[in-house]
């Protein structure tokens, strides 16, 4: 850590994360907000900060956004035309050098059932002796409560495979117990599956040393007053319009305003490795070391119609057209251009610099600095102070390396140790916590918050004041408790027992504590 | 401290001034291709691409230009980002655009298959409309020697389009095919008195007054006949240097199949058989699969 310190200080004082934005990226593009299951909400990639063997990283993506927990009888699997998948950059180019693909098959186990999944206590429900031909009383006619994954009332069960790509080569990742992976469900209720179990049956250890696969439908682990932002950021009087006091800004465990999202579910999938399978070195590498930074980005693709037909040689080689792309959160959301955002979704990272006018001026900026009457001041085009959200730059990356092209990577310096969850802090490196966003984004980092204040140009010193360093929605942290270790994602809320925290609310901080703001 | 709203007014102005230009330009950009300017064409699509990149309409004009060049490479390109915008998706347009670059690349089936997609999407007061497509379609069996299926398509097309000359065209055409010359020329007889028209009797006919009169209406109006001028003059006309110089002429505006395959042909018959046979080359390894075409290949001993 003193390492790391000594890398980040000259430019700490400039710091502050990075890309504007609001809703990390809730069917921001066209064309899924037309497919959702294709959505990528949040990318996520950090030093893993529970016990692990080996330095790690884990690295998630979640996909289909706000889902109703009870929005029953099929719930949210995974889409089985879908190849989703995690990419690693680590030579500095924007083009992945390490890909971890994810495909999922669906087993429909249940037929005869109207509903994906079915269960009641130990031993399920019989039919009573009054039960009429042909069935005969005894007979069972609800399976027991779902504790695993091949309870009886399973019913659309999913499996999944895990292939990593590297340097052309692909290798399965399979179980290293027998039987393939399969996918966490969504949380039907108390009364059919006993989901913190499932959820800890499919957090998996690999044949792959000290590396863990999970998927399914979790808590959705992004929080915002959503419906304040959209309002076009009509922010709540209890924030002062989006200016939070110092004291609301300190206080990392309060929401002073609802989570929009909570009480809804996404999926996600999550892959642990060690750091030395990402790095282009094969080796954990120190922080001031120009090899340690990696940029990560997730996709989703289908399979493409194309142009020209097999088996004429085709121009445009592959099976798969990207639907959807993710590196930071809310670049697509907040900067890229409405007419542009299908194209950006589609095109590589590589090719990013198609679209450097809406990195270097933002019109989201300008926006709050209309709106304000100039009191939230912004720099002067070109915004060369983003320029470390989408290049390898200090303070992320170590003095020295290749900036590579403009691209809309996670920049993540692997170098980095994870900060103590006890002193991690919900604004990353804009709190001095070095391990948070940008470099890397984990779970409990507010990048709603860091996002705003970053297009306002905090991280040039003469626009790092108030009320520029005090943006934000007054939503400081999550509805639901994010576990400890891999894969650290929340638990989903159950249908039966979900809970949308509204404003006016009481219990607006995981439905405990004080109401929500009106 | 005010709250941080948007000024809505100056951006919903702005937005509807953009949106209320767009399809204008995009129609612009057809009137420029339906003129044959396909340079100018691509030129002004490719701007607007670059403004709007996510607009699919924007797209299939592009293509269609750059299928008017003959730049089939950036077509393909072109097409592929259109389809992958609407995975699955696409519009009749969309389609229609695919057949025709299929069908430029020897794909006849695909043409087809593609050709049908559109058929299933057509809008109501849309471009292509059902009678192009079965046209189309028509053509395209023709090509493929299905002569039957090109007669099925054109008796079925909707009722109030039967006398529709592009339809008469094409029947005349299937009649050639057919070897039914007598009621081709018959057709052809019943046509407007358009140099395209005149041209196809001419070639049925085998007159010289039929000639002389498509000669003489295509003269009048500069350029716009390049083509059928070109055939004549390399062919029953023979003036193959006057016909080389109109195939020069046009190549060095476009480089389409049809364009090369007139070019190689004026060449050949104008004795530059080692030109006529590297042009014609490019339309072999295109895979194009054009009849008259592949006559002209084999003309030249390449097929």
């Amino acid at each position: 850590m003193y390492q790391v310190k000594s890398i980040l200080a000259p430019t700490m004082a400039l710091l502050m994360a990075m890309p504007p934005g609001y809703a990390a990226n809730h069917r921001e593009a066209p064309i899924t907000a037309i497919d959702h299951k294709a959505d990528i909400t949040d990318v996520f990639a950090f030093r893993s900060y529970g016990a692990t063997a080996v330095p790690s990283v884990t690295l998630i993506m979640c996909v289909d956004p706000l889902q109703e927990p009870a929005n029953g009888p099929n719930w949210w699997p995974f889409d089985t035309d879908i190849l989703y998948e995690i990419k690693i950059d680590n030579n500095n180019d924007a083009v992945e050098d390490v890909v971890f693909q994810f495909r999922f098959n669906t087993e429909q186990r249940l037929p005869n059932i109207a509903q994906a999944f079915a269960g009641v206590g130990p031993s399920g429900a019989v039919a009573p002796a009054n039960s009429p031909a042909p069935v005969a009383p005894g007979t069972l006619v609800i399976p027991p409560r779902i504790t695993d994954f091949n309870s009886p009332g399973f019913g659309t069960r999913q499996n999944y495979s895990v292939t990593m790509v590297k340097g052309g080569v692909s290798t399965p990742i399979t179980s290293s117990g027998p039987g393939p992976f399969f996918a966490v469900p969504s949380n039907v209720g108390p009364r059919t599956m006993d989901y913190s179990a499932l959820f800890a049956l499919g957090t998996y250890t690999t044949s792959t040393p000290n590396v863990k696969v999970f998927a399914g439908t979790v808590d959705d682990p992004f929080w915002i007053d959503l419906g304040a932002a959209f309002d076009t950021l009509n922010l709540r009087a209890a924030v002062n319009g989006g200016v939070l006091t110092p004291a609301q800004d300190a206080d990392d465990k309060t929401n002073i305003t609802s989570d929009t999202v909570s009480g809804y579910s996404v999926n996600a999938i999550a892959i642990e490795v060690p750091v030395s399978m990402l790095t282009s070195t094969g080796n954990v590498e120190a922080a001031n070391s120009t090899s340690a930074t990696i940029g990560v980005f997730g996709t989703t693709s289908r399979m493409r119609v194309t142009a020209r037909r097999a088996p004429l040689p085709a121009q445009n080689s592959g099976g798969f057209s990207q639907i959807q792309r993710m590196g930071n959160p809310l670049i697509n959301e907040l900067l890229i251009g409405t007419g542009s955002k299908d194209r950006f979704s589609m095109d590589q990272p590589k090719n990013d610099s198609q679209f450097a006018n809406f990195f270097l001026d933002p019109t989201l900026a300008r926006i709050i600095n209309a709106a304000t009457g100039g009191a939230v001041a912004i720099p002067t085009p070109p915004r060369t102070d983003l320029l470390p959200l989408v290049t390898y730059a200090a303070p992320i990356a170590a003095p020295g390396t290749p900036a590579g092209p403009v691209a809309d990577l996670l920049r993540l310096n692997t170098g980095v140790a994870p900060t103590a969850t006890s002193s991690a802090r919900r604004l990353g490196l804009l709190a001095g916590d070095a391990a948070g966003y940008p470099n890397g984004r984990r779970l409990f980092d507010d990048v709603t918050d860091i996002s705003l204040r970053v297009v306002v140009g905090v991280l040039v010193p003469a626009f790092n004041v108030s009320p520029n360093n005090l943006l934000g929605d007054g939503v400081n942290t999550n509805d639901t408790a994010l576990k400890a270790t891999f894969p650290y994602l929340g638990e989903a809320p159950s249908g039966r027992n979900r809970r949308h925290i509204d404003p006016s609310e009481p219990g607006c901080t995981a439905g405990l504590g004080p109401a929500c703001a009106p | 401290m005010t709250k941080l709203i948007f000024l809505l007014t100056i951006f919903a102005g702005a937005y509807a001034a953009e949106s209320g230009a767009l399809p204008a330009a995009r129609d612009n950009v057809r009137l420029l291709i339906k003129a044959g300017d396909y340079a100018t064409a691509m030129e002004k699509a490719k701007a607007l691409n670059k403004q709007t990149p996510d607009d699919v309409a924007t797209y299939q004009i592009l293509a269609e230009a750059q299928l008017g060049l003959g730049d089939y490479e950036d077509a393909e390109m072109t097409i592929q980002w259109m389809l992958d915008l609407r995975i699955g998706k696409a519009d009749a347009m969309g389609w229609y655009v695919v057949a025709k670059f299929r069908e430029a690349v020897g794909d006849l089936e695909g043409s087809l298959d593609a050709v049908n997609l559109a058929y299933g999407r057509v809008a109501p007061g849309q471009q292509p409309d059902i009678p192009t497509l079965l046209i189309y379609s028509a053509r395209l069996q023709m090509k493929a020697g299905r002569l039957e299926n090109a007669e099925a398509v054109l008796k079925s097309m909707p009722a109030g389009t039967e006398t529709t000359e592009q339809k008469q065209i094409a029947m005349a055409k299937l009649r050639v095919l057919q070897q039914r010359h007598a009621e081709a020329v018959e057709i052809l007889k019943g046509l407007s008195k358009t140099p395209g028209n005149l041209y196809l009797l001419s070639e049925q006919t085998k007159d010289a007054a039929d000639y002389k009169a498509f000669e003489t209406a295509a003269l009048e109006q500069k350029d716009k006949w390049n083509a059928e001028l070109t055939l004549y003059y390399a062919g029953a006309g023979d003036r193959a240097q006057d016909a080389l110089k109109l195939a020069r002429q046009e190549a060095a505006k476009r480089h389409d199949v049809g364009t090369l395959d007139r070019l190689a042909y004026a060449l050949y018959q104008a004795g530059q058989k080692d030109e006529a046979r590297v042009t014609m080359n490019r339309i072999v390894k295109l895979g194009n699969r054009d009849p008259e075409v592949l006559r002209h290949a084999a003309l030249m001993g390449l097929r």
